[in-house]
């Protein structure tokens, strides 16, 4: 096996990287252009929510306190859900990833043969499958990483006009750079799913399935604490008096006679700050990118048993 | 002729190789033989004989499991940038346009690409740049497919079954376009097949495989000349007894005719014949256990493999 | 310029199809010294034969004395062969036709005249005596 082994020889002049990058962009145009669409429609969902959106649900707080925000119905409860469709959306996002790493990034491929295609023009099999990964990664990061800052700026803003509930805890405690990790981990599961299944179909089910598990231990479910020990997120509700006086919230829903009697002219809440929230949030990114490098390492393994590299 | 390329005078050889797919049989066993430069060589044999396997090992797609192989004077896949492959099913990307598919050649070869060739193969099948993989005909993939290898301006061009699909104006077309191109350029090309009729005018070398194993291997002429189809009264023992190898022989009367591997001149009384390739390898198909020639210029030098 | 056309079913090698097409086209007047023989790329890339195949034919006329190559050049035509009609109207062609009718009016048919003929052909001109 001595000829075989040898990698050190002089390399083969490779294109330049700029040819294959753009090569993968051509290929995978018409997934580009769905992420960019679902990004830009994701980004306009929180900014709206981040502006028009508040508005009503903010007058109802203002007005009857949070008794408003659970008692209307109509548009404070539904700014309270539409302010979760965004994760929604993400968590979508962030699945079909994980299944287009699966299926069209890598299985369908190699059972059409256009994998072997591409390694018979001058790129290894190595260079492939690393731009086939680079590419959709960094499109992964930015559009991710995007739409958690807008997120993460949502909840400063707005995260008061939340109903109380697991709902608010379950969102402070898993949007972070973990859910830019998440997505991450899909593509590197998915790609490797995808080699070493080899057909389209299988590895797009392996794929879904695979990114389901890590998603059931994500967020409120953070094996490591445990879902019932989930800590607390505080939030304080306070009434404002005429003289300007913070004072608790005397209950009065939305009887307006109450309110005049302890002259209540306004309310505030929020949500207080855990300081677990930046360890959790740090340890969970850091497996979920353990876990990431070691799917990336086996995908390359594998792709090196099977297929002479040089 | 131009001759700029300092080609090897070997393009390929193999030293004990065998390949294993899982739990199935071999599809090669212990194959050895070398490829020198600049011949134009029919892969024949049947099916299953391990053709495509040889073909995607050399080009650096599938490890063998044993023995050694070297393409180009490197290990496969070193240097891909001077091997062109066309795999069986002629895979393209579907959702990319024919003038797409021939950028991305251009920006993954940008070394060696030649847009203008790829573009007149395309040109020569009336084929609208514009149009997609997925619009074209079998035979118009093909096209695409070899306008993509030959674009390449390779050194070593392996292709799986390159005209099976082709119309039979396309096919001499393209064989033409392919033989131009060893002629300009002194590309080393393996083509296999397992219609040796399609071969016999374009190649000059023949790698014969059956059962996993090298059968025949060498110059289709010297291959043609050293078997003699002899007629005659007589038996098989009194050719063998002469030294000639029988390797195949039917009764013809009260005689037989034979498919003898000749050790000098035949007796006289015997009616003597040149084979046709076909015949040669039909023969050699029918014969499994006949003994494998291999012709010196084909034959591996002993531990030629020391890199 | 000279277009070779290769008959695959009809036994004879192709390069030697090559060199009798081309000696035909020089009996025939079609090419004369110094025109250009088509190059191994414009011959393989009209017939898809193998480029070996055209140079082992262009070997053979060069061995003959009938062509030459110039090296970057091509290959160009040296000599010419006999022709068929610059013979017709020599003696001897007179003589051949005075004998066909006398044998004719001694009622012998085509076909006995035909095996007369290549009886005394193959006498004087024994095979392989090219």
């Amino acid at each position: 096996m001595s000829a075989l082994t040898l990698e050190a020889a002089a390399p083969a002049p490779a294109p330049p990287r700029s040819g294959l990058v753009r090569t993968v962009l051509r290929l995978h145009r018409a997934a580009l252009w769905i992420w960019l669409a679902f990004v830009a429609g994701t980004a306009g969902l929180l900014l709206w929510l981040l502006g028009p959106g508040a508005d009503t649900a903010q007058r109802a707080l203002d007005t009857y306190g949070y008794s408003g925000l659970i008692m209307a119905m109509g548009s404070a409860d539904e700014y309270s859900s539409r302010f979760y469709y965004a994760d929604t959306l993400l968590t979508v996002g962030s699945f079909a990833v994980a299944l287009f790493a699966g299926g069209p990034l890598i299985a369908r491929e190699l059972e059409t043969g256009t994998a072997q295609l591409a390694w018979t023009q001058s790129v290894s099999p190595v260079r492939w499958l690393a731009a086939k990964l680079a590419v959709p990664a960094a499109f992964v990061v930015a559009g991710t990483g995007l739409l958690t800052l807008l997120y993460h700026q949502l909840w400063t803003a707005h995260g008061n006009l939340l109903i109380a509930g697991i709902q608010p805890r379950a969102l402070y405690f898993s949007l972070g750079p973990a859910t830019v990790a998440a997505p991450l981990l899909g593509l590197a599961l998915g790609a490797l799913i995808g080699l070493a299944v080899r057909r389209t179909l299988p590895a797009l089910a392996f794929s879904g399935f695979a990114y389901f598990l890590v998603y059931a231990f994500r967020g409120n479910h953070w094996p490591f604490q445990g879902r019932y020990q989930a800590p607390e997120l505080h939030s304080r509700s306070r009434a404002i008096t005429a003289t300007g006086a913070r004072v608790a919230d005397p209950d009065c829903y939305d009887d307006k006679a109450c309110l005049a009697k302890h002259h209540v002219v306004g309310f505030s809440r929020e949500y207080l700050p855990s300081s677990d929230y930046w360890p959790r949030q740090l340890l969970e990114t850091g497996v979920l990118l353990a876990l990431t490098a070691v799917a990336v390492a086996l995908a390359f393994g594998l792709l090196r048993r099977r297929a002479a590299t040089g | 002729m131009s001759s700029t390329s300092t080609a090897p005078a070997v393009a390929l050889e193999a030293s004990g190789l065998g390949k294993r797919y899982g739990r199935q049989g071999a599809a090669l066993e212990d194959c050895s033989f070398r490829l020198p430069a600049g011949r134009i060589s029919a892969l024949v044999g049947p099916n299953g004989a391990g053709k495509s396997t040889l073909l995607a090992m050399a080009a650096g797609l599938l490890r063998p499991t044993s023995g050694t192989l070297t393409v180009l004077d490197g290990a496969p896949g070193e240097h891909r940038d001077r091997v062109a492959h066309l795999a069986q099913n002629k895979p393209l990307y579907p959702q990319l346009t024919i003038a797409e598919t021939l950028s991305m050649g251009a920006e993954l070869n940008p070394a060696r690409w030649d847009a203008a060739c790829a573009a007149r193969i395309v040109e020569q099948g009336g084929l609208d740049p514009k149009s997609r993989i997925r619009s074209l005909s079998g035979g118009q993939r093909t096209r695409v497919a070899l306008a993509l290898a030959l674009g390449k301006r390779p050194e070593l061009m392996l292709l799986d079954e390159p005209m099976a699909d082709l119309d039979p104006l396309a096919r001499h077309e393209l064989m033409g376009t392919l033989m131009a191109d060893a002629a300009e350029h002194g590309t080393t090309v393996l083509m296999s097949s397992h219609i040796v009729a399609e071969l016999a005018d374009a190649c000059d070398h023949l790698l014969l495989l059956g059962g996993g194993r090298v059968r025949l291997g060498g110059g289709i002429d010297d291959l043609l000349t050293a078997h003699t189809v002899v007629t005659g009264r007589g038996t098989p023992e009194d050719l063998t007894r002469r030294g000639h190898t029988v390797i195949e022989s039917r009764t013809a009367g009260r005689g037989l005719t034979a498919l003898v591997r000749r050790d000098g001149p035949v007796d006289e009384g015997w009616a003597t014949e040149e084979p046709s390739l076909e015949e040669l390898v039909l023969a050699h198909l029918r014969a499994p256990a006949a003994p494998a020639l291999l012709t010196p210029s084909t034959t591996p030098a002993p531990q030629a493999v020391t890199a | 310029m000279v277009e070779y056309r290769i008959d695959r079913r009809s036994g004879v090698a192709t390069y030697v199809q090559i060199v009798q097409q081309t000696k035909q086209a020089l009996r025939l007047g079609l090419l004369e010294p110094g025109d250009r023989l088509p190059t191994a790329r414009e011959v393989v890339e009209a017939t898809a034969i193998n480029p070996n195949t055209v140079l082992k034919a262009y070997r053979e006329l060069e061995r003959e004395g009938l062509v030459e190559a110039r090296r970057g050049l091509g290959t160009f035509v040296r000599a010419t062969l006999g022709t068929g009609a610059q013979a017709a109207d020599t003696p001897l062609r007179a003589e051949l036709g005075a004998w066909a009718a006398r044998a004719r009016s001694a009622g012998l048919g085509r076909e006995d005249v035909d095996a007369f003929f290549t009886a005394v052909l193959d006498e004087h001109f024994p095979k392989g005596d090219q």
